[in-house]
């Protein structure tokens, strides 16, 4: 448990952000929760996966995709939003974005998406 | 054409404050006659008279005046709709009753009607040559349909002063033209032989009003639609959040329990998540719910003939586009309802546009009738239309939200008008009349009767 991988999870909701927070520690990934993208940017550099939210005072979520995409192509990127809209879905996609979910999603799905971004069998 | 100046000097004074009725100050001018007398505004508007109402004096048959341009003049004899009216009310019937059970009464009263002299406006307007052809019977000449005559004679019934509505007539060459009919009512037995209408006709504003209220209503679809989307998007937005919280941490309280050596104390906290994001959820409804009414609703007295018209008038350009006919009937003695003046306008207004919408394609007439009546500690208020009715599996359904039968409605209107009622106690339902068409009940509770 204690050497799973590390997903970084961005949202200005701290609900959200505990709430997944206990779901992928149960799933035995290792959790670092951010308020905001910005946050993420100055200290996220120890993660292997990305989970943001779109919505966000400040950078969006699309933006910290683009800006991660440029620093760390590499990093998997999962966006999760509550407008499932298909102008965001495909910005998010054609930027790189592994998965899209919708708000609420069920724990299976989101393990699932992290599964294959990580190789990890959480 | 009368062969007297003396009647021709009548049929003149009659005419004038019909003539002020199809210019534009009508309501300034009735009020005028109302408080004045008739007669004294008559001569008032004397040089009024003298400029506009030309044709109906004999010298009129030789040329067409200029100033006469579109306004037709009908004289006609309305004597026995007159008698019929008199002998009702000495009976102390209703005339509405009468004309809806007494079989052949309309009809005979509708064949009754004559016409007794035109002006050359409307020899043009019909596109004949000879008057004589438009004298005589009304039902031969116009072919009026006997809603429009019964809707005539319950507006003589009623006492109105003025009748005002508009009404389709045939050429001679067989095409049809919009028009305004305009006529003031007699105040007494004699004033039925001579009644004077004013006939406009305003096909090319009606058509170009109906295009007007085409592009009005798209922009109004457009704009509503714009607004329910940014509206439902951030309730989404504040709902979907807590909710997903929720499921997160009841999938997360799941696993933890699930483990092979489980952690209660995680799963405990989880648990604790859970139910502090519902209530915020439900926080975040009741919180738009709030944001939705704007309003304090303290319910007033309001009288509800008054309410139906202040609705109706802000539906006036669909009722009028659609040639839709509305007929308020409040029994007299219905009391005063005790209601949130805006949920109260917003029930009507919804009801009238929905049956506004519900007559779309359906031939004429179309009429909306609304009716109130008392029952016991509450007034009924039913709303009816002559369009084609609700589909029976469809009545139970018609108030759940985003419930639509109509191409490009969003199914709001009749939800809004259920929470609205609601709200008050009341109690609103559907059905469908025995004849056709729909019909929407709702009942309010009635104002108390201690006097002030």
């Amino acid at each position: 448990m204690a050497g799973g991988p590390i997903i970084a999870v961005v949202d200005d909701d701290a609900a959200i952000r505990t709430a997944l927070s206990r779901l992928l520690r149960s799933l035995d990934y290792r959790v670092r929760l951010f308020a905001s993208a910005e946050a993420f940017l100055a200290d996220g550099d120890e993660v292997d996966c990305l989970v943001t939210d779109v919505q966000m005072p400040g950078m969006n979520g699309l933006e910290l995709q683009r800006a991660v995409r440029r620093s760390r192509p590499e990093l998997p990127v999962i966006i999760i939003t509550a407008f499932p809209e298909a102008a965001i879905r495909e910005q998010a996609v054609a930027a790189g974005a592994r998965h899209f979910l919708s708000k609420p999603f069920a724990a299976e799905t989101i393990a699932q998406c992290l599964r294959e971004a990580t190789g990890h069998a959480g | 054409m009368p062969a007297d100046p003396a009647g021709a000097a009548m049929r003149l004074r009659r005419a004038i404050p019909l003539l002020a009725g199809v210019t534009a100050p009508v309501g300034l001018l009735l009020g005028g006659s109302a408080t004045a007398g008739g007669w004294v505004l008559a001569a008032g508007l004397g040089l009024l008279a003298a400029t506009h109402f030309l044709p109906v004096q004999p010298s009129a048959a030789v040329a067409p005046d200029p100033n006469s341009a579109g306004i037709s003049i009908w004289i006609e004899d309305w004597a026995e709709v007159g008698g019929a009216l008199a002998a009702l009310r000495r009976a102390g019937l209703d005339v509405e009753d009468q004309l809806a059970t007494e079989p052949g009464l309309l009809h005979r009263l509708h064949h009754s009607i004559r016409i007794t002299d035109v002006n050359d406006a409307t020899l043009d307007l019909m596109g004949v040559t000879e008057k004589r052809l438009l004298l005589g019977r009304l039902v031969d000449v116009v072919p009026a349909s006997e809603q429009t005559v019964r809707s005539w004679i319950l507006a003589m019934a009623r006492g109105d002063r003025l009748y005002r509505a508009e009404s389709r007539i045939r050429r001679a060459d067989g095409s049809q033209r919009d028009c305004l009919v305009t006529a003031l009512l007699p105040r007494d037995p004699a004033g039925y032989s001579t009644i004077v209408v004013g006939v406009v006709d305003i096909t090319d504003y009606k058509a170009d009003q109906a295009r007007l209220a085409q592009v009005e209503r798209e922009l109004t679809r457009a704009a509503h639609a714009a607004t329910v989307g940014v509206v439902t998007a951030s309730i989404a937005h504040e709902v979907k959040n807590p909710l997903a919280a929720v499921v997160t941490n009841a999938d997360a309280a799941l696993r933890w329990l699930r483990r092979t050596r489980p952690e209660l104390a995680e799963a405990e906290a989880a648990i604790g998540a859970v139910v502090e994001n519902a209530l915020r959820a439900r926080d975040v409804v009741d919180r738009t719910r709030l944001l939705l009414s704007h309003a304090s609703h303290e319910p007033e007295a309001l009288d509800l003939a008054a309410a139906v018209r202040d609705a109706a008038q802000l539906l006036e350009r669909e009722l009028v586009a659609t040639g839709t006919e509305l007929v308020i009937n409040v029994n007299p003695g219905t009391p005063a309802v005790l209601a949130d003046p805006s949920r109260l306008r917003q029930i009507l207004t919804n009801l009238l546009a929905n049956a506004v919408q519900a007559m779309e394609g359906v031939p004429c007439p179309r009429q909306v009738r609304v009716q109130a009546a008392r029952k016991a500690d509450l007034v009924c208020i039913t709303v009816a239309d002559s369009g084609t009715g609700i589909g029976p599996d469809q009545l139970e359904r018609v108030f759940d939200p985003f419930f639509t039968s109509r191409e490009g409605g969003i199914g709001v209107g009749l939800a809004i008008c259920r929470a609205c009622v609601e709200a008050h106690g009341g109690r609103i339902w559907a059905s469908n009349a025995p004849g056709g068409g729909a019909v929407l009940q709702f009942t309010l509770p009635a104002a108390g009767h201690a006097a002030p």
